[in-house]
């Protein structure tokens, strides 16, 4: 259950319904406002959305690092990154309900991110 | 940019629905979003990013006004990781 991942067109269906929008003008309406979210956040801007949080653009230093896989050293450029800050109501609910349930209890974070990104 | 110039900006270029309808959209979208995550699920947006649930095991802390040592419980928190074609985006421009 917990690996089920949310797509946008779950989302557009769920705003077409409660709103009465036609499927197609949700969808269009859904991209403007991501365009405009990314559009914003290229252009370093922060983007606020109450109660759930807000994106920051940080740079970050070129710095050395090395390879994973073949452990050469390598310079990791100077380069631009989002930072994803949840609000404190947003930190409290995932908090509450995760921990109830049990499901993922025994794996660390670690295993979970790398069953989520496989 | 926070959420009223979200709203603001979609009801410009959506002349033909109403300010209230784009007011509810938004805030649908974002309560989306928590929803998903507050039963920790992932949310995957293509060309954005995705959003998780990570755990934090439990460790020792410090109170760091007094410096005593205090136990922070085992907790999940809300993540977000930016999509590849975002982070060419943004960082195309620099060099």
């Amino acid at each position: 259950m917990t690996n089920q991942t949310i797509t946008r067109a779950s989302i557009v269906k769920i705003a077409s319904d409660k709103t009465g929008l036609s499927k197609h003008l949700s969808s269009q309406m859904f991209e403007t406002m991501l365009d405009m979210i990314i559009s914003e956040l290229c252009d370093e801007q922060s983007v606020k959305l109450s109660t759930f949080g807000s994106f920051i653009v940080r740079r970050k230093k070129q710095r050395m690092g090395r390879n994973p896989k073949t452990g050469i050293d390598a310079v990791i450029n100077a380069r631009k990154v989002i930072s994803f800050r949840p609000s404190h109501i947003l930190r409290m609910h995932t908090n509450i309900s995760t921990a109830n349930s049990s499901n993922n209890k025994s794996k660390t974070s670690r295993e979970r991110t790398v069953q989520t990104r496989a | 940019m926070n959420k009223s110039d979200i709203i603001s900006n979609l009801a410009r270029a959506y002349t033909q629905v109403s300010n209230e309808v784009i007011e509810k959209f938004v805030n649908i979208f974002v309560q989306q979003l928590a929803d998903a995550m507050s039963k920790g699920k992932r949310v995957e947006l293509r060309g954005f990013g995705a959003f998780s649930v990570r755990r934090r095991d439990s460790r020792v802390g410090r109170n760091p006004r007094t410096g005593a040592q205090v136990e922070v419980g085992q907790k999940h928190v809300p993540f977000f990781r930016m999509g590849k074609p975002l982070q060419q985006r943004m960082n195309a421009k620099t060099h």
